[in-house]
């Protein structure tokens, strides 16, 4: 059952989003195009023109992404559609999972085709050397284990933090839709104050850890092994931490039981 | 066994008792009205059994068995609001419900469908409310459930729409099964009723069966009712 309810959640949240992917994927060939021309002022214009689409393009593909998972969210477990999904024979455990699995699928998937359009616009023979002469550097200072590990830790810093987005959203729904009236300014304003909280909170860490670890710079303004390590790691564990948490709190808070609109 | 045992139930908004220690016991094979006022509690009552709400206090129980998978897998609940996703095709919303119910009958919903026109290739959002109503009610009648409980389905339907709704009701009633029908327009089904609960202010007032209620107000059930719950 929960493989059903899953492809049901993924089919709908990314049923607007192949539109944007499409949009995406004809501004960056647009933007390939132009950059393949001799570059008259004009073509220079439409160049940025279509540069700045991509970016805003590339911010509303996030953006809308969440909200339909928000949306789905709220739909399905408090508005109308509720009584057929609260009816359905599941339990609500399985409906809950479902919906972070096809969340964290669709937040990866969108952020999977900006990543490659954005590939696609910018990665070139010089761009590709400049990105080799930073990995180079970042090999000569540490080494090439640590590098590979140094990016992998970016990516998921990334995917951890986007995750966190989702879930502090959600949370703030489940505790929102607790209260009788003013059900979505209450989500909004839990689900911001959800996110600021424990977003605050990593940074004190964060600081607590830089002061403790010595930070010397060993050369290209790089810092210690030692002090990227422990930075880089516990940031990614706090934000594993917090999705777990929140994970944990919200589902908790629906087993308790729903009182549908 | 009864199909379901009502034991003890309240359930309070705010400080606001909408039902007040209700208990029931629902028997299988018969048709029961639940029968009340506007905002008397009906709807609360039928969201309780269909784990819509969760009790104040007391306990719903589906054959021996908490709300849960089972009793949601064996119910099949006609809610008064259209809550199908919108954006799907009718013959989508068939595919979904027999997809997830184990006790639906795909055939049996096509058949429907032709017999009350409906266009399975439509978009839901395309569709009128009566007509999403319609389709509604041939998702629900088409499960062979052991209990189907339709809160309201004659409610803003014409006289002759309305009977034809009773009659796809009684014809596609499993046999063995129970229905509870929710409703205040009790002329229209009181001729197929074997039980009627009356409910008032969150109380159950009345509990019989319709033939017995008949016999000892001499008078039919609607009659009955307008002087039990007169203003």
């Amino acid at each position: 059952m929960l493989g059903k309810l899953l492809k049901y959640d993924f089919k709908w949240i990314n049923k607007i989003m192949y539109v944007y992917f499409i949009l995406l994927a004809l501004i960056s060939i647009a933007v390939k195009i132009v950059e393949s021309l001799d570059q008259t002022i004009f073509l220079v214009i439409v160049d940025k023109a279509l540069s700045s689409m991509f970016i805003g393009c590339a911010a509303s593909t996030i953006v809308t992404c969440l909200i339909r998972i928000w949306v789905r969210f709220i739909n399905n477990i408090y508005k109308d559609e509720s009584y057929l999904t609260h009816t359905l024979p599941v339990t609500k455990n399985q409906i809950f999972n479902a919906k972070i699995i096809a969340s964290i699928l669709s937040i990866l998937m969108s952020g999977v085709v900006v990543a490659i359009c954005f590939a696609f616009i910018y990665l070139n023979s010089s761009t590709i050397d400049a990105l080799k002469i930073r990995y180079q550097s970042l090999v000569d200072i540490y080494n090439s284990v640590f590098a590979i590990f140094f990016i992998i830790g970016l990516v998921l810093l990334v995917v951890f933090e986007s995750i966190y987005i989702m879930i502090s959203g959600i949370l703030g729904i489940v505790i929102g839709h607790r209260f009788n009236n003013g059900k979505i300014i209450a989500s909004i304003g839990i689900g911001i104050g959800c996110y600021s909280l424990l977003s605050t909170m990593s940074l004190v860490i964060i600081g607590i850890i830089s002061n403790v670890i010595d930070y010397d710079i060993i050369g290209n303004g790089f810092p210690t092994m030692n002090y990227v390590t422990a930075v880089g790691l516990s940031s990614i564990l706090i934000y594993l931490v917090y999705d777990i948490v929140y994970y944990f709190i919200a589902k908790k808070l629906l087993n308790k039981g729903v009182n549908v609109d | 066994m009864n199909l379901v045992e009502i034991k003890h139930v309240s359930k309070s908004f705010d400080k606001k008792k909408i039902l007040d220690d209700v208990n029931l016991k629902i028997p299988s094979g018969k048709i029961i009205g639940l029968l009340g006022k506007n905002g008397a509690g009906k709807s609360t009552l039928i969201k309780l059994i269909n784990g819509l709400l969760t009790p104040s206090e007391g306990e719903i129980l589906f054959k021996g068995k908490p709300i849960g998978v089972y009793s949601k897998a064996n119910i099949s609940y006609l809610p008064e609001r259209t809550y199908l996703d919108k954006s799907m095709k009718v013959k989508d919303v068939i595919e979904y419900f027999a997809e997830f119910y184990e006790n639906f009958d795909t055939e049996c919903a096509y058949t429907l469908l032709k017999d009350l026109k409906l266009d399975a290739e439509k978009r839901i959002i395309k569709m009128s409310k009566g007509m999403q109503e319609k389709l509604q009610l041939i998702l629900v009648m088409s499960r062979d459930a052991e209990l189907y409980i339709l809160d309201e389905p004659l409610s803003g339907v014409d006289p002759a729409t309305r009977d034809y709704i009773i009659d796809t009701i009684l014809s596609n009633f499993k046999e063995g099964s129970s229905i509870i029908i929710s409703t205040h327009l009790i002329s229209d089904i009181e001729r197929i009723l074997d039980e009627v609960v009356f409910i008032d202010e969150g109380k159950i007032v009345l509990a019989s069966s319709a033939d017995d209620l008949r016999n000892k107000e001499k008078s039919s059930i609607d009659e009955a009712f307008r002087r039990m719950f007169k203003c």
